[in-house]
């Protein structure tokens, strides 16, 4: 399998998008190893109903999408484990994270900041205390 | 020498030469979770000559291995740090967790704990709610269930003592409870997505409040206040959330209690109907024969039963009426931009508008609306449908940070058919293996979607411009609860209201399986108050 096709595979599985800034699997830097035990399986399915690597790789994205979701129904376990191997590589890629609004640093030691809750929402809680005991009494 | 009602499972420790018999001690206990903390704490404080001593299967947690600080954080959650023992037995790179395989091919929801000092309690969500006065007895009250041996203002001064051992932040005054004392710390702020929420309940006019969270939001006994990094599923690097491992234990310890790890309990060993202490397979593998004049066992309702039935105490109901609260989530999309991922998870507002029984839903029993926060990018992206393409990055710019989980659980009644039961393994850890048989009953799903159609309703009043439903989400089994419950009849309850085991009195369970009914919210400050009670009532015995 040459290094064009496995790309095109890749990059059908998680494509950019250019209005986000979000790259696609290959510029986010993964990649399909021709022997990777999670790849291998479904990369050859999708070679036989793609017809080989040239007719892969002069299909529409739209064509190169239906030949995928052949290949998922066909096994969708070893699909499965594909993106179980692939997805978190590519969303815990910075750039990814940094087209989702969200920063690549973990989450400690710094933390997040929590908005403040604002009076609108004290007044709405005072309806609720107002209401009165709404617990039912245990004995009957 | 086995009597009626205890069949032994014979231990071979004729193959084990250097099986060692140690020094007698007065109470033995079985695992070092909430209920063997807060009881381990309560009873060295009350009965401080008695010599106490914990067996933990598992290690203390330590922040250093937890994944919040790794720039692959996320991913720690399928693996090593996934909520369920099954997964992290599969995790390529091991866990700290202690964990044993759980069959749960028969179950429709899948258990949920961590094994280790401090117990599930190092990877909750510490949501912290009370069961309601009506929850102790819903047989008089509803016609279903059992009444518990004693009701909520019978535990309620253990329920503010465990407040206070563990640390709440919220707001006293909610009108869906007896008055609570004031909390230690004010409640968390809601956030936006918070803040969505309750305006879509108050459009409604419908009861919502802060919850209670077991979380320190401002400095308090030592540890400092949250700074919302959200990973609280993954453990807390901060110490901001009350795990035992950090309130009761070091409180246990300080007062003489003695706590082994890495000590798997084989065997509560009988003879003549009284508990004579347990067999335990130390760090080194070795045996030990560990003589108790009183033996507790507080391993969660699977691990607890799978102890006493590999012990041969044969209860009928023993194993039996295993409950978890059956639970469904409704997603809402939103315009606007939310907070999701921000905070602490099991922590915004709930709402119990539905919790007490109405008749005209047709059912009896109730819900209970949890605005919970929202999931990581990595989760938030493998719960799609089709986690991958060009319309799973639409999806996924759509929801994150859009979107907010309101998670309904309702009450799980108890059913003899949903059980805890052996299989023929034994398993790595020298016990046999652990299987479950759990399926929801009809009332079960009747209940489960009218909250989920309440919940929906909430959030298009709060201007959700598509939800998205979750029927049952099987990987919400975090409540272990049932399996060794409370009554005075020996043929349909493990143990009395006092947690000794009918058939032997000196062998108690102090954890969540001894729950006669389950309420239909969390249930870890109940388990805590109880093991707090349980002790105390001990303490009266041997007095």
């Amino acid at each position: 399998m040459t290094d064009a096709f496995l790309e095109a595979v890749l990059d059908t599985i998680l494509p950019s998008e250019a209005g986000m800034g979000l790259p696609s699997g290959s510029a986010a830097g993964l990649g399909l190893g021709r022997q990777d035990a999670a790849a291998g399986p479904v990369l050859r399915i999708v070679l036989a109903a793609a017809g080989g690597e040239e007719s892969f790789l002069g299909a529409s994205a739209e064509d190169r999408r239906a030949t995928l979701e052949a290949a998922e129904r066909q096994a969708p376990e070893a699909f499965r484990a594909l993106l179980a191997a692939l997805l978190p590589d590519y969303y815990e890629c910075e750039a990814v994270l940094n087209a989702f609004g969200w920063r690549a640093d973990p989450p400690q030691p710094q933390g997040h900041r929590l908005a403040g809750t604002d009076e609108a929402i004290g007044k709405a809680l005072e309806r609720v205390r107002r209401r009165g005991k709404i617990w039912r009494s245990p004995v009957r | 020498m086995s009597q009626p009602g205890v069949a032994a499972r014979a231990l071979d420790l004729k193959g084990c030469p250097e099986a060692v018999k140690r020094n007698p001690v007065d109470v033995v206990v079985a695992g070092a979770g909430f209920a063997g903390a807060a009881f381990s704490w309560r009873l060295a404080e009350r009965a401080p000559k008695l010599s106490i001593l914990c067996l933990e299967r598992g290690d203390w947690p330590e922040t250093k291995r937890m994944p919040a600080a790794f720039r692959n954080w996320q991913r720690a959650g399928l693996g090593s740090f996934a909520t369920s023992p099954n997964l992290r037995l599969q995790a390529k790179e091991g866990s700290p967790s202690a964990d044993y395989p759980i069959d749960d091919s028969q179950s429709a929801i899948k258990p949920l704990m961590w094994n280790g000092v401090g117990g599930s309690t190092v990877n909750w969500a510490a949501h912290f709610p009370r069961l309601h006065p009506s929850d102790f007895a819903t047989r008089s009250l509803d016609g279903v269930g059992d009444d518990w041996p004693f009701g909520y203002f019978d535990l309620e001064p253990y329920y503010d003592l465990n407040d206070s051992i563990m640390g709440v932040s919220g707001l006293a005054g909610d009108p869906a409870y007896p008055p609570k004392p004031r909390r230690a710390m004010p409640p968390f702020a809601l956030g936006r997505l918070g803040m969505t929420a309750a305006r879509g309940f108050d459009r409604l006019g419908w009861h919502w409040w802060p919850v209670d969270a077991a979380i320190n939001n401002t400095d308090h006994d030592g540890r400092p206040g949250c700074n919302h990094c959200g990973t609280c599923l993954i453990g807390c690097i901060s110490r901001a959330k009350a795990s035992v491992d950090a309130t009761y234990w070091p409180k246990a310890i300080a007062r003489g209690v003695k706590l082994a790890t890495g000590a798997i309990v084989q065997q509560v060993t009988i003879e003549a109907g009284r508990a004579t202490g347990v067999v335990y397979r130390d760090a080194d593998g070795r045996e030990q024969v560990q003589p108790a004049s009183i033996v507790v066992v507080a391993g969660n309702g699977i691990g607890t039963a799978r102890l006493l039935l590999a012990s041969g105490l044969a209860s009928p109901a023993l194993g039996r009426n295993l409950m978890f609260h059956p639970a469904g989530y409704v997603r809402g999309m939103f315009e606007e931009e939310l907070d999701g991922p921000v905070g602490p998870v099991g922590c915004s507002i709930y709402s119990h508008e539905f919790y007490e029984t109405d008749l005209g839903r047709g059912f009896v029993r109730g819900v209970q609306l949890q605005v919970t926060r929202e999931n990581n990018l990595l989760q938030q992206a493998l719960r799609l449908e089709r986690p991958w393409g060009e319309e799973a990055q639409y999806r996924l710019r759509e929801e994150f940070r859009h979107s907010i989980a309101v998670l309904v659980t309702v009450e799980d009644l108890p059913e003899p058919g949903n059980r805890v039961t052996l299989t023929d393994r034994t398993e790595a850890d020298g016990l046999p293996g652990v299987r479950l048989e759990y399926r929801l009953a009809q009332r079960d799903r009747l209940s489960l979607d009218f909250g989920l159609d309440r919940a929906e309703e909430m959030l298009r009043a709060a201007g959700a411009r598509r939800i998205h439903r979750l029927p049952l989400a099987p990987l919400t089994g975090w409540h272990l609860l049932g399996t060794a419950r409370m009554g005075s009849d020996p043929a349909t309850s493990v143990v009395d209201g006092h947690g000794r085991c009918h058939a032997v009195p000196n062998l108690l369970v102090a954890d969540g399986s001894v729950f006669p009914t389950v309420g239909a919210l969390n249930p870890g400050s109940t388990i805590g108050a109880l093991a707090l009670k349980l002790a105390d009532d001990l303490v009266r015995e041997v007095a």
